[in-house]
């Protein structure tokens, strides 16, 4: 058995039958991160003693019949903004080396509840503002596919962690596209919530009205087990929703006839590289082949959108770092830095217009879901770009600003707060992935993951592995 | 309608009205992103000025037993 190659939904069921044993999956993913970390930089912590300890007692209460429940024994990691008791938790930052939280994130509580081991706490970009994992302190997180490629971020550390065996699943976070833009970069899954799906308790902010929690994984079907874990109401997260939770498996196996797929016409397929044109254009006719129905559905206000994803998602940073940024500039990386001195000269009235905005984009997409059941783009228009860039080049040789661009569609279930699902649905000429991103219903995640579990079904981009 | 160029200036007066301490070498730096975003921000501040949205409330975290 190949214990990098299993699935988590694999490793898991390999453990409940005893035909492997946490202590084998633990060190699987330690022998695989100290064969990969030193050229990726995925992994800020490793807690290689500890991870093993715990998969030995791990070990012992399967075999004594205490089965914890559905992720027991099996290797996790969490980006590095997600509180975990006592070990240090660093956001990437320099400004919290030293922090060692005094107890789990709601996330961590609950995954640990489940009989998860955490491997390592992930690198990302500096408190999760920005979409590179370019970090200054902890190293430039580098993309598996290709080491002078870029992971995305900010959740860079988590995507590479996963799409490099080095565990079976991780936490991202996600503001402004920060799960699903390392998830199609890196070639794996990984899912939005709706906004307070899933607890942000213990979890350092980035900008407080759109901050989610989410899996990465290999498969639908392990993000789906993973989030049947996390997803639910936390009493200590005040944004949490009181909304039941279902069974986020159950329609993995429903097939999509009839189903309403979505496509925002003069937005979804413009200002595009080739390369992810084709692959979500072609993604799109698969799902008609599998019986779904693509219908255009204007959006009258989606113009603008990233200009209000800018302006909140740097004012209320600005916010948060306010103290830190007048007592320690010089510990903020440079680009990080920039941003937070912006978003304090931002006006009020920018502020209250881009929430407005939000509200505003949410009605015309609440409306349209009396059309459709979901709406599919690609998760960004271009591929990975090399390590450091800073711009980015998607049509007509023109240089762009890679934040901008990047938000170009991550930007929309942020500002709306609607769940998306990043699923790999192709890659470039050079061998890097292109994602597309699903999105739904408010607390509809169980379409998305049936949507992508389907089309993973009937496709094999997902069997790939990087080379590293 | 003309649009507006941020300036140094600007930025230098900006950050006074914050309180934050900014050396020349930092108002240089900041001085491209405002220059991009300001104009867009204004863009949408006309567009959110219009008879039409007039009554949209802005969007809050506020979650009162939230069903939704």
């Amino acid at each position: 058995m190949d214990l990098q190659e299993l699935t988590l939904a694999q490793a898991a069921a390999a453990v409940k039958k005893k035909e492997v044993s946490p202590v084998e999956l633990v060190e699987a993913c330690l022998d695989r991160i100290e064969a990969v970390n030193g050229k990726t930089s995925a992994y800020i912590s490793v807690f290689a003693d500890q991870a093993v300890q715990v998969a030995r007692a791990s070990e012992a209460m399967m075999m004594a019949g205490h089965d914890l429940g559905a992720l027991h024994g099996v290797p996790l990691s969490l980006k590095d903004n997600v509180s975990l008791k006592g070990q240090r938790t660093t956001a990437g930052s320099k400004v919290l080396a030293d922090w060692h939280p005094d107890e789990d994130a709601t996330v961590a509580r609950r995954l640990r509840s489940a009989g998860a081991v955490f491997v390592g706490k992930c690198n990302m970009h500096e408190f999760a503002w920005g979409g590179t994992s370019d970090n200054p302190h902890y190293g430039a997180v580098r993309n598996p596919w290709n080491t002078d490629k870029f992971p995305a971020g900010s959740s860079g550390g988590s995507g590479v962690a996963v799409a490099a065996r080095s565990c079976y699943g991780s936490i991202g976070t996600d503001t402004g596209g920060s799960i699903r833009l390392p998830s199609a970069v890196n070639g794996i899954v990984g899912i939005r919530p709706t906004y307070g799906r899933v607890s942000n308790h213990g979890i350092i902010p980035l900008a407080w009205s759109m901050d989610t929690a989410g899996p990465m994984t290999r498969t639908v079907e392990d993000c789906a087990i993973m989030f049947n874990v996390i997803a639910g109401h936390d009493h200590r997260d005040p944004v949490s929703s009181q909304q039941p939770v279902e069974d986020y498996t159950r329609d993995l196996r429903l097939d999509l006839k009839g189903l309403r797929v979505g496509v925002v016409p003069g937005y979804f397929f413009s200002h595009l590289q080739p390369a992810v044109h084709d692959a979500v254009r072609g993604a799109l006719k698969k799902l008609e082949e599998l019986g779904a129905v693509v219908i255009d559905v204007p959006i009258a206000n989606i113009e603008g959108n990233i200009s209000a994803q800018l302006t909140v998602e740097s004012v209320e940073p600005s916010a948060y770092h306010q103290k830190w940024l007048r007592e320690r500039p010089g510990d903020y990386g440079e680009d990080v830095r920039a941003l937070l001195e912006t978003g304090e000269l931002l006006l009020a009235t920018h502020y209250v217009q881009a929430q407005r905005y939000r509200a505003l984009l949410r009605q015309e997409f609440l409306e349209a879901f009396k059309r459709v059941d979901v709406f599919i783009c690609p998760t960004l228009p271009f591929t990975a770009t090399d390590v450091g860039a800073m711009k980015v080049v998607i049509e007509n040789g023109q240089e762009e600003d890679m934040l901008s661009a990047i938000m170009q569609f991550t930007g929309v279930p942020s500002l709306t707060g609607l769940p998306s699902l990043n699923v790999p649905c192709g890659f470039d000429q050079q061998g890097l992935p292109v994602g597309m991103q699903i999105i739904g219903k408010p607390f509809d995640e169980r379409t998305l993951f049936r949507v992508g579990a389907q089309f993973e079904g009937a496709t094999e981009f997902h069997k790939r592995a990087p080379g590293i | 309608m003309s649009e507006l160029i941020v300036t140094k200036d600007d930025v230098d007066a900006l950050a006074r009205y914050a309180g934050l301490p900014l050396s020349d070498e930092r108002k240089q730096a900041i001085l491209p992103i405002l220059q991009s975003w300001v104009p867009a921000a204004n863009e949408l501040n006309r567009r959110m000025a219009q008879d039409e949205v007039r009554e949209q409330l802005p969007c809050t975290i506020f979650a009162f037993g939230n069903r939704g």
